[in-house]
């Protein structure tokens, strides 16, 4: 008796405070998992879009997620190659650039150096097909003075330090002009170098780097468009996977690659986990366990140990740089387990009333088992997908020459080596990225079949 | 249709200490368009036995027979049987109309869709699903499952219909419908069907013919009447009718060429059946079914009564025999009053008397 009445005078904002409480704590918890799970993916993909990707601090504020950046990369990608997207040095072209630099109050204005070098447009493999040149049509006009400023507060950067400065600034603006008839060019680079102390304090589009300590402001690309300052990377993944001898886009070529591998071994998994998991879960005949048993065991190896005899037998069998050579080398023991556990929750009767029904083990398996094994199979497609699109150890074994015969994470591999040291990551990342998309989509398509399945509708009622 | 004979059929399980002998020797025959009930307690083999009919179920040994042909080794398909699963099993991805159509892909190759779609409108028809044919069973009720699975089978006019106690899923009053429904299907249909259940109320109003086992012995087989009134055994004895036969152990006090005399406590009880000659010691016992025995003044077995079941139209007393402590019910009208702990006098007539000597029924009279 007494117990209630305690009970009923409890407010009834006591117990909201406490639905409130309890959601919170679950909702707080998914989102530390997902700030966990998606921050490292989103720190990755903010490096890949940065002109440096090891540049230290990590922050979010770069220059290319500026939006100031943006505009002028799509006005500079206009005026040089009436392509707001991807920019471009075309015939005709007009670029207006400005650059402010600024001095202590003591100190003279030089004019700046403007020079645009003869800069290969990146460091991958077809870097080195470059033929073209903006150096070789460019007129870089002399620059103008157009503003004045005689009070400013500056960074002067002096080794890892920064000091601040008040002084006064000047904007020089020039132009660069496409001189007469010749080819599309994809860059335009730009050097321009001024004496130490003269710092460079805003400029039409933000520079790529500094050079010779702090001297020389250098741009990668002075005509990029929107898409091309933004995810330079990316489009340098494709411009830059170019095959030697055909000149296409190797990427395409690595993704067809990943897809038809990975898509003929998907069906092969399937089609042997369904298959076995059926007979092992479901037919009776001697020596079930023990094949069983040899199944289980066969997933404790480990690939890097057969390599070598698997290397020798392809090589005998002449399917060293075929996507067959892939395909084949197939371990879907792994799935055959879940196939086999997931059929034997089966009702028998199901199975049974089939067999009056007149179907064969085959018909029972297609028109009974698998539309009601959707989920495992879901799970099957997904994972397959995944670890045949992800595998890299054998492809890059038996996958070796040409180039375009590649899987993509081989391929990726060839990015980092272009000249045989690691360093671009821009590319690399970028390159990763791409490689997921892919997945992401497989993913996206098959996991709606992972809600469960109705097989407790069967039997019973 | 079909007329099924079993000749000395066998099911073991497991080999030498571990086997377990499920059917033995089983002996029997089905005529054409027969309903036959198998019924007996759980474990005594009668699904066993309706799965090798089917041909879920290897047989042992022994010779099971559709007509003239040896089934033994064929499947269930080629055996031509349809059958209705206890638990339904039906195809829970398909629709009502593919579950009822998916026999016919395999068992009827040479109809066209045409004729395919028209026997499975048919048998929506006659079951009454016709406006459940696009119907999930995930979205159906136990009754409407039930009668799906009952047209899956239909649809193949299989040789043999078996049925493996297919309304024990049902509540009581669906249970009673369904019952009368398969009763107007046999009607109808003409057809040989084996009906599994444990319950002998489904066994007595549904079949032509009961097949009583136990423990993997056939205990008696005949029209449900039959068994109730001469049961062969003592078993059959209890297990048909309910409330079940009262059995005492009685013994033998005197047996002359015009009546027997037994004996119980302190009673005896003298009845006009002559044993046979050649019977004379065993252990027997009286079946008195509690409907047969009556309350009466005049008569000098004195019961008491332990327990009281008022049923409305009648009444069902459990008494104790006061000198010998044998349980007995006795079905009354329903206007009887009685009160616990009261002694009451009861007597039975004495052609309602069953004789069983070690288990057996005592043929009298010499029939």
């Amino acid at each position: 008796m007494r117990q209630s009445n305690k009970l009923s005078s409890i407010p009834e904002s006591y117990y909201k405070r406490r639905r409130w409480a309890k959601a919170a704590w679950v909702y707080s918890a998914l989102l530390l998992i997902a700030t966990i799970t998606l921050g490292t993916f989103l720190i990755a993909f903010m490096a890949s879009l940065k002109d440096n990707a090891l540049s230290e601090p990590t922050n979010f504020n770069f220059a290319q997620v500026r939006p100031s950046n943006w505009v002028s990369s799509m006005q500079l990608g206009l005026g040089g190659n009436q392509a707001p997207f991807f920019g471009g040095f075309s015939p005709g072209a007009e670029l207006t650039f400005s650059v402010t630099y600024a001095v202590t109050n003591d100190q003279t204005f030089s004019i700046p150096v403007i020079k645009i070098p003869r800069r290969r447009p990146g460091t991958g493999m077809a870097a080195t097909l470059t033929t073209d040149f903006a150096a070789d049509y460019a007129l870089v006009s002399e620059p103008k003075i157009i503003e004045r400023n005689d009070n400013v507060s500056y960074i002067f950067k002096r080794g890892i330090k920064n000091e601040s400065k008040q002084g006064k600034s000047v904007t020089w603006q020039f132009s660069i002009r496409y001189l007469g008839d010749g080819p599309v060019i994809d860059t335009v680079p730009l050097d321009i170098t001024t004496p130490r102390e003269q710092v460079l304090i805003n400029s039409s589009l933000d520079p790529s780097r500094f050079e010779r300590r702090g001297r020389v402001a250098s741009w990668v690309n002075v005509s990029p468009g929107v898409i091309g300052y933004v995810f330079r990377s990316y489009v340098r993944v494709w411009n830059e996977s170019v095959s030697l001898e055909t000149g296409k886009s190797m990427f395409l070529s690595w993704t067809y690659n990943s897809f038809i591998i990975a898509l003929a071994k998907v069906l092969l998994t399937v089609f042997i986990a369904c298959s076995a998991g059926y007979a092992l879960a479901r037919m009776n005949f001697s020596g079930v366990r023990s094949i069983f048993l040899l199944m289980i065991f066969s997933m404790t190896i480990p690939g890097q140990v057969t390599f070598i005899s698997n290397y020798e037998i392809f090589n005998k069998l002449g399917l060293l740089n075929t996507p067959w050579a892939v395909i084949t080398m197939l371990v879907a023991s792994g799935q055959v387990l879940i196939m086999k556990q997931f059929f034997e929750k089966f009702p028998k009767e199901l199975e049974e009333a089939a067999l009056v029904d007149g179907a064969s083990p085959i018909a029972i398996l297609w028109h009974v088992f698998l539309p009601l094994a959707k989920p495992a199979l879901a799970s099957i497609i997904i994972l397959g997908f995944q670890g045949a699109w992800n595998d890299f150890f054998w492809p890059m074994v038996v996958l070796t020459s040409p180039a375009d015969i590649y899987t993509l994470p081989v391929g990726l591999l060839s990015l980092r080596n272009a000249y045989g040291v690691a360093g671009d990551w821009s590319l690399i990342l970028a390159g990763s990225f791409l490689t997921t998309i892919p997945v992401l989509i497989v993913f996206i398509i098959f996991q709606k079949h992972f809600t469960g399945n109705n097989i407790g509708t069967a039997v019973k009622g | 249709m079909a007329q099924l004979t079993l000749t000395k059929i066998n099911k073991t399980y497991g080999e030498g200490q571990e086997s377990h002998h499920i059917i033995k020797d089983a002996q029997l025959s089905i005529n054409n368009q027969e309903f036959v009930v198998f019924v007996g307690p759980s474990g005594c083999g009668k699904s066993t036995m309706l799965r090798m009919i089917a041909g879920l179920e290897d047989i042992s040994s022994g010779e099971l027979k559709f007509d003239d042909d040896i089934v033994n080794e064929l499947s269930p398909a080629e055996r031509g049987v349809g059958m209705v699963f206890q638990s339904y099993a039906l195809y829970p991805h398909m629709t009502v109309r593919e579950n009822i159509a998916f026999g016919l892909k395999y068992t009827r190759k040479d109809w066209c869709k045409k004729q395919k779609m028209a026997a499975v409108e048919e048998v929506a028809d006659i079951l009454e699903l016709t406006a459940l044919l696009d119907r999930k069973p995930s979205d159906m009720s136990g009754g409407q499952r039930q009668r799906v699975a009952i047209g899956r089978a239909l649809v193949r006019q299989p040789r043999v219909f078996l049925l493996d106690e297919p309304l024990s899923n049902l509540d009581a009053a669906m249970r009673v419908r369904m019952r009368a429904k398969i009763a107007e299907f046999h009607k109808k249909f003409q057809s040989t069907i084996v009906y599994v259940t444990h319950d002998q109320v489904e066994a007595m109003t549904l079949a032509d013919k009961v097949v009583v086992l136990n423990d993997g012995n056939i205990e008696q087989v005949g029209p449900p009447l039959e068994l109730y009134h001469h049961p062969k055994t003592e078993f059959v004895a209890k297990f048909i009718g309910s409330p079940k036969m009262n059995i005492i152990k009685v013994d033998l006090l005197e047996k002359s060429a015009t009546s027997t005399r037994f004996s119980w406590g302190n009673h005896s009880v003298t009845t006009q059946k002559v044993l046979p000659s050649t019977l004379t010691n065993g252990q027997f016992s009286l079946g008195i079914r509690p409907e047969d025995i009556s309350l009466d003044s005049s008569s000098d077995i004195e019961v008491m009564v332990e327990n009281v079941e008022f049923l409305g139209a009648e009444t069902n007393l459990l008494c104790r025999c006061s000198t010998s402590g044998e349980e007995m019910l006795i079905r009354c009208n329903g206007t009887v009053e009685v009160s616990l702990g009261q002694a009451v006098n009861i007597s039975f007539p004495d052609d309602s008397i069953h004789l069983f000597c070690d288990g057996k029924a005592v043929s009298i009279d010499g029939c």
